[in-house]
């Protein structure tokens, strides 16, 4: 099936968006397909800030290129732009004016998009050997982050940026006045960081952190917690057979989280192809996707959270032998606005 | 009944329980099997309570209900690493905010020595506030006094209060953990949160619970100790691929430079076989071409030898073959050289020779510049010999050129003669010679031009001793051929140019008609020449048709200005090809041609027409501006006065001749002083246009000729320079208007008397130096003295008839004429 002729089909209708789709498993949940995804794995997803009329998406893939669309009201995608790198696009994200879009990629370059001009300028340049998954952006100024260890996943939501690192090591920086380093965390998981993602209070500021693993579990881990014991816990996901203990449980890896910017619930999409939605404050899974057929390797929420973004592509998790270049990657679009209300705490 | 089946049965009976607090049965049944099982015999008891510790691990509600954190601490006392397990039911959340626990976990790490882990804990207690708080401060102030001092008695009854607080149920593992705790001073404070989390220890977990499979690469991950992300491994790969990639490209790009070098070496060898077989046809082009150029000296020098003779026979009929460009700027140059090659010929009158030398000339006349080889003298023998002997002709173009290019600016004369060289195909390949061998020369001889000024001097004294000027010329000879490739060159064509020298001279007649048109101006003359030159080179009758020569004019006086300048490019570039090869190959092939022509016109000069020195007068006119010119001449011109008068007797009579007329005119110009010794270019070119004149005439007695030299005349006429020349100098003047008047005669005097006044623009050159020909002033000067003549020359209605083209820039008056020359010059400049 070709991408044009699945965005032909939404063309003729948002509600035939759903209807449409094939049965098949690459889009179980009947989301919406973005139109001209990546021809390679996509790596980060991102949606435009509240400052910007409209949805513009953002997605950087390891064909190089950060793509950019514009997300109409009936889930109708329209194809903007388009920014090439020299190497993989690890990671993207949007200036707080959304004019300019960040980049940072294999090719150990950042890359300041200007949309309005269409102008990439670069502006940092890493001589690391490895620019990994950190994203050294900021909302409104550039951060970048260096680190003693490897630096396996970071997010930044001013004034904090949280790095995760090699080594179960955490690191809070605050980036007020002169960035610093705020705090070291020994880190709440065991296994390697894969994915970290800043939740703010409800004065919307940012407090804490998730950090996703590279096996299955979630932490929700508060910088300055009233109750270190209790607020901070973890949880399991993306496992199969949570319940069943007679059978080994396949572990998969959690490839993004993303807070929901209204309700301050969370998703984490992992290799085993499902999303999850989550309260963190009731603890309790919201929901829990059908399973694709491909890993769900980025995620994003829009700025009224009204729109969930995840994409379909291999994510490598299982190495270069299970990677499959002719098989299509996707950009989906959920509505999000129900399904990731908040739930009276069971307990 | 173990306790194994006992457990299995009562697990079996839990499904039944029914009430709010799941953990009161296992309370119940732990209670009951200690009461019924021997005391010693609690080995067996780690099943239940592992049971029981599993079952309510994630029961948040019990997480830190006293009862169940005491089972914990007694789970624990049955493991080989209590340590693990604590950390690991810690992590489940399990006796968090419990004091019983961290004490208990903090005696195990002290019973172990761990001073500082002990500490940690027992500060985590405090952070969670585990309650009950006192018991925590009471077990860890207790802890520090015996880390740091022996411990006291009175707080084990406390740390028992706390064992039976804590665990209620098990006081004994708190209270042996006290024990053994080594003292050792608190360890300062540090904020280390422990939270709920899996790190904290999943030992239990995993063990008991589920059993896990990752399901990624975990084995691709290790890499150094540490782990790679994902998406590092992709990375590797990906730049793995792109090294592959690169490789591969690398390759191809190897085995297409491969493949490429091997084209390349076939076609080298095909070449090379084609150049081999080309080789002989090339080399014959080749040679053909370096003919050609010698043919035209040789040609010229033949031309000239019968030059003399078609001069005065068939000065119409050069002019009409000058109308080949080449003719013209060769008659151009011939003009310059002609008036010292006058003198020479006057001298020698060897044509012949003068060709083979007039090839040297050409060189050496670039080398006699550079030299101070005495052109004058050479000139003389040019005269004498161009038509006569070799070594004139040569002499005579290097001092010829060395005049004009200091004078006129040579290059333009040059250029023009190549563009006019350019049209014909002798010209063309004068010019491709000249490219090759001729343009350094003349290159050389604009730059050598200051130089020769004062050589022209030395040259001129030279002169004054032909003998010595000889010796000179073979001096310059020797540069000449240094540069002399060319002039071999022009040699060779010479002998094919024979007729091109005709038009040589005929060129070198316009030029005196042109000089005569502008006397004043040398500008003009040698735009005149040029276009004198351009129409014969391209053929008389087209090159006089008016359209021809106007653009011929225009053309050669671009050509001539930018000559000039080019000159000193020329000497770089006169190789060149097309352009500068043309202008440089022209210049060359001009200053060959001049030399070529200035023997022939010196020879046919000395002979009859004298023609060539017109040229010769023309640019010395405007050389006359340029003193160091002049000055070389004026030297001749002494000589030449000598012969002036001859001339009309015999060449070396009327070389004799004009040199009196130059001296008169260089009293004129004299009178312009030093300038006239240094201009007796000037001067010379006044004589040689007075020359030109009476060689006009000549060319108007013949009948053909004469339409063509009728033009001519008239700018001889014009060339008021020579008549206020001959004013200045009465017979000069009668030689000039003679010559004019009396075609036939005058030509051939005059030829004789304008190498003869360029020996007298030595005389005055020696005197003055004029360090800008071009001087408004100056020129003004000399031709305010010189517009007389001309006005008094009626000659100039001829003109107009014959030639309209030039007769425009004729009929300025001199004054205006020399602006508008200045004017072309600067157009050109700005051009």
């Amino acid at each position: 099936m070709s991408l044009f002729g699945s965005t032909s089909s939404f063309g003729t209708g948002g509600s035939g968006v759903f209807g449409t789709t094939t049965t098949d498993s690459h889009n179980p949940m009947k989301d919406v397909e973005v139109t001209s995804p990546p021809d390679d794995s996509i790596s980060c997803l991102a949606f435009s800030p509240p400052t910007m009329p409209g949805n513009f998406l953002i997605a950087g893939s390891w064909a190089n290129d950060v793509r950019c669309w514009e997300v109409q009201d009936n889930g109708q995608t329209v194809p903007k732009a388009q920014q090439m790198h020299t190497g993989p696009v690890l990671d993207a994200c949007w200036s707080d004016d959304g004019s300019k879009v960040f980049t940072a990629s294999c090719d150990k370059t950042a890359k300041m998009w200007d949309l309005n001009s269409n102008q990439a300028i670069t502006v940092v340049s890493v001589n690391e050997t490895e620019t990994s998954h950190c994203n050294p952006l900021d909302k409104s100024t550039q951060l970048q982050l260096y680190h003693d260890r490897q630096c396996y996943c970071a997010d930044v939501v001013y004034p904090m940026a949280v790095v995760a690192t090699a080594e179960r090591g955490l690191i809070v920086y605050q980036l007020e006045n002169q960035p610093s380093e705020f705090r070291r965390i020994d880190s709440p998981l065991k296994h390697q960081h894969r994915c970290v993602a800043i939740f703010k209070d409800k004065q919307n500021k940012p407090t804490g952190f998730a950090l996703g693993s590279i096996e299955g579990r979630v932490a929700i881990h508060y910088i300055n917690p009233q109750n270190p014991a209790k607020d901070n816990f973890t949880f399991k996901c993306h496992r199969s057979n949570g319940t069943n203990t007679t059978t080994p449980q396949d572990i998969y890896a959690v490839n993004a989280i993303a807070f929901h910017p209204v309700h301050g619930t969370l998703a984490t999409v992992g290799s085993d192809g499902r999303f999850s939605f989550w309260d963190k404050d009731a603890r309790t899974k919201l929901k829990t996707s059908e399973q694709l057929d491909q890993p769900i390797t980025a995620c994003c929420f829009n700025n009224n959270g009204n729109i969930f973004a995840y994409a379909s592509s291999y994510d490598w998790s299982k190495g270069h032998e299970y990677y499959n270049p002719q098989k299509k990657n996707y950009i989906f679009l959920r509505n999000a606005a129900e399904e990731l209300k908040p739930r009276n705490k069971k307990w | 009944m173990d306790i194994a089946s006992y457990l299995q049965s009562f697990e079996s009976r839990l499904s039944s329980y029914v009430g709010d607090d799941p953990l009161d049965p296992w309370i119940k049944f732990v209670d009951f099997l200690e009461q019924r099982l021997p005391a010693g015999n609690t080995s067996e008891m780690c099943l239940v309570f592992d049971s029981l510790v599993q079952r309510f691990l994630n029961n948040e509600r019990y997480s830190n209900d006293i009862r169940y954190v005491n089972y914990c601490i007694r789970c624990a006392s049955y493991y080989w690493d209590p340590v693990a397990f604590y950390s690991e039911v810690f992590g489940k959340g399990v006796g968090t905010r419990t004091a019983a626990l961290y004490v208990a976990w903090a005696q195990e790490f002290e019973q172990r020595g761990m001073k500082e882990q002990a500490d940690a804990v027992y500060r985590k207690a405090l952070e969670n506030q585990a309650q009950p708080a006192s018991t925590v401060l009471h077990e860890y102030s207790q802890f520090s006094s015996r880390t740091t001092v022996q411990p006291l008695g009175v707080q084990n009854p406390l740390q028992n209060l706390t064992n039976q607080m804590s665990s209620s149920k098990e006081p004994l593992e708190p209270s042996k953990m006290t024990w053994e705790c080594p003292s050792k001073p608190p360890a300062p404070r540090m904020t280390i949160i422990v939270s709920r989390s899996e790190a904290s220890g999943s030992l239990s977990s995993q063990s008991s619970s589920d059993q896990t499979v990752s399901e990624y690469i975990k084995d691709e991950l290790l890499c150094d100790g540490s782990e790679l992300s994902f998406e590092e491994v992709r990375a590797k790969k990906y730049f793995q691929q792109l090294q592959h990639k690169k490789r591969e490209e690398e390759n191809k790009l190897m085995e297409r430079q491969l493949q490429e070098q091997e084209e390349r070496i076939r076609r080298m060898k095909l070449s090379l076989e084609e150049a081999e077989v080309m080789e002989a046809c090339g080399g014959l082009t080749e040679e053909f071409s370096h003919q050609d150029g010698f043919y035209w000296s040789l040609a010229k020098p033949g031309s000239g030898s019968a030059g003399p003779e078609c001069v005065t026979e068939t000065p119409v009929a050069l002019l009409q073959t000058s109308v080949t460009q080449n003719g013209l700027p060769s008659s151009l140059w011939a003009a310059d050289a002609d008036a010292p090659a006058q003198h020479s010929a006057t001298r020698c009158g060897g044509g012949h020779p003068a060709e083979s030398e007039e090839k040297l000339d050409v060189s050496q006349g670039g080398a006699a510049n550079l030299s101070h080889a005495t052109p004058n003298s050479s000139l003389g023998f040019v005269q004498a010999t161009p038509s006569r002997v070799l070594p004139s002709p040569t002499v005579n173009t290097r001092e010829a050129l060395g005049v004009v290019m200091d004078m006129f600016q040579a290059p333009t004369f040059l250029e023009e003669p190549v563009s006019d060289s350019s049209h014909l195909n002798a010209s063309e390949r004068d010019l491709e010679d000249g490219a090759s061998g001729g343009g350094p020369l003349w290159s050389r001889l604009p730059e050598v031009a200051p130089f020769t000024i004062f050589q022209d001097h030395e040259e001129d004294k030279e002169n004054v001793h032909l003998a010595e000027a000889s010796a000179d010329r073979k001096a310059v000879r020797c540069l000449a051929e240094v540069a002399a490739p060319k002039a071999d060159k022009p040699n060779e064509t010479s002998q094919y140019l024979m007729p091109d020298e005709s038009t040589m001279w005929g060129a070198r007649f316009n030029p005196l008609n042109s000089l005569a048109a502008c006397p004043n101006n040398t500008s003009e003359f040698a735009l005149l020449a040029h276009c004198v030159s351009t129409p014969f080179t391209h053929k008389p009758l087209s090159s006089f048709s008016e359209d021809q020569e106007n653009i011929c004019s225009e053309d050669d006086a671009s050509i001539r200005r930018q000559t000039k300048r080019l000159s000193p490019i020329i000497e770089q570039s006169p190789n060149e090809d097309k352009a500068s090869e043309t202008a440089a190959s022209l210049l060359e092939p001009s200053s060959v041609r001049q030399g070529t022509i200035v023997s022939a016109g010196l020879a046919s000069t000395s002979i009859t027409m004298l023609q060539p020195p017109p040229p010769a007068v023309l640019s010395f006119r405007d050389q006359t501006p340029a003193p160091a010119d002049s000055s070389v001449r004026s030297g001749r011109g002494w000589e030449v006065h000598a012969s002036p008068e001859p001339p009309l007797q015999l060449a070396c009579l009327g070389s004799v001749k004009p040199k009196t007329r130059p001296f008169t005119i260089l009293e004129d110009t004299s009178s312009s002083s030093g300038d006239l010794s240094q201009v007796p270019m000037s001067q010379e070119s006044a004589l040689q246009p007075g020359r030109f004149s009476a060689r006009s005439p000549e060319a108007s007695a013949e009948p053909d000729l004469d339409a063509l030299l009728s033009p001519l005349r008239p700018v001889a006429p014009t060339k008021a320079a020579d008549i206020p020349m001959s004013p200045e100098q009465p017979p000069l003047c009668a030689d000039v208007p003679m010559s004019p008047q009396q075609s036939l005669v005058s030509t051939g005097d005059q030829p004789m008397m304008s190498p003869d006044r360029e020996p007298r623009p030595h005389t005055a050159g020696g005197v003055y130096v004029v360090p800008d020909p071009w001087d408004n002033q100056l020129i003004a000067h000399l031709l305010s003295r010189l517009s007389p003549p001309l006005t008094s020359h009626q000659c100039c209605f001829a003109w107009s008839c014959n030639v309209p083209n030039i007769s425009p820039k004729v009929t300025i008056t001199m004054g205006e004429s020399a602006c508008e020359c200045r004017m072309e010059k600067e157009r050109k400049t700005t051009s």
